[in-house]
């Protein structure tokens, strides 16, 4: 079993957070300017 | 409140479940460790992905037939999408990878038709951004959809017909009881959340569209009416 790897696991969910987040403000931004 | 906005606080509500489960209540995968873990997120933006294409294939088939801009702008939607969950799960598995196979990534099946996918409906966003007659862009984003479509079977065969390092379907048959409950809260949470991102950005887009529309100047007047004008004075 591989040991450790936790760097690995929060960075897959930190930036898949982080681009579903700023993909929906941009859309939420974009939907009230238009 | 619309319908999308909804959606898509579902799904983050799901997200937040089916991903809390799959980092903090689920044990560790028997071969990858606590690696594993990545696979809930990775799997979960996969199938969703490839959910978003075939809606625009099918989508664009239905802008081809009834030449509406709401079709249209369905399109755009599901593709734009798509590309970003693309670019994700790339993203995603390409870390999964290092300390599992030890390669940021490899030219294996899946992955390489993942990749074309990604540039194929990124292809289909550029092509439409330079056309500018509204009839030829909605026919040429249609027709691009449905071409890049044909990668997406591939994709998902990849892995039985040519030899790949990647994993076969995953199925509850295949996957501990113990993970598939996130990995099935984590799909639908992704789910619900694209249908959101989709409506969102199909809005968008109509607007856009009627706006568009609205500027264009007004078709000229037949000349049998013109004539029927001249004879009444």
């Amino acid at each position: 079993m591989i040991e450790g790897g936790w760097g690995y696991v929060w960075a897959v969910y930190g930036v898949s957070w982080a681009v579903l987040f700023f993909y929906g403000v941009s859309l939420y931004l974009r939907g009230r300017t238009s | 409140m619309k319908w999308f906005h909804i959606s898509g606080a579902v799904g983050v509500v799901l997200l937040v479940i089916g991903h809390g489960m799959g980092l903090f209540v689920a044990p560790p995968e028997a071969m990858m460790g606590d690696v594993g873990r990545i696979l809930y997120a990775h799997v979960s933006t996969a199938w969703i992905s490839l959910v978003a294409f075939l809606l625009a294939f099918f989508a664009a088939i239905g802008s081809l037939w009834f030449g509406r801009r709401g079709w249209d702008a369905s399109v755009v939607g599901f593709v734009e999408v798509g590309v970003v969950l693309t670019a994700l799960l790339l993203f995603q598995g390409s870390v999964w990878a290092r300390p599992t196979w030890g390669v940021w990534w490899t030219w294996d099946p899946r992955l390489t038709t993942s990749a074309i996918l990604l540039v194929a409906f990124t292809a289909v966003l550029l092509l439409r951004s330079v056309i500018d007659q509204p009839d030829r862009r909605m026919l040429v984003t249609s027709v691009a959809t449905i071409v890049a479509f044909v990668d997406v079977p591939i994709v998902y065969m990849s892995i039985k017909w040519w030899n790949s390092l990647h994993q076969d379907f995953s199925s509850p048959e295949t996957v501990s009881s113990y993970m598939v409950t996130p990995l099935r809260i984590s799909a639908f949470g992704m789910l619900f959340l694209m249908l959101g991102f989709v409506g969102m950005r199909r809005r968008i887009e109509l607007i856009r569209l009627e706006k568009e529309w609205s500027l264009q100047p007004p078709p000229e007047r037949p000349a049998a009416l013109n004539l029927s004008d001249e004879g009444t004075q």
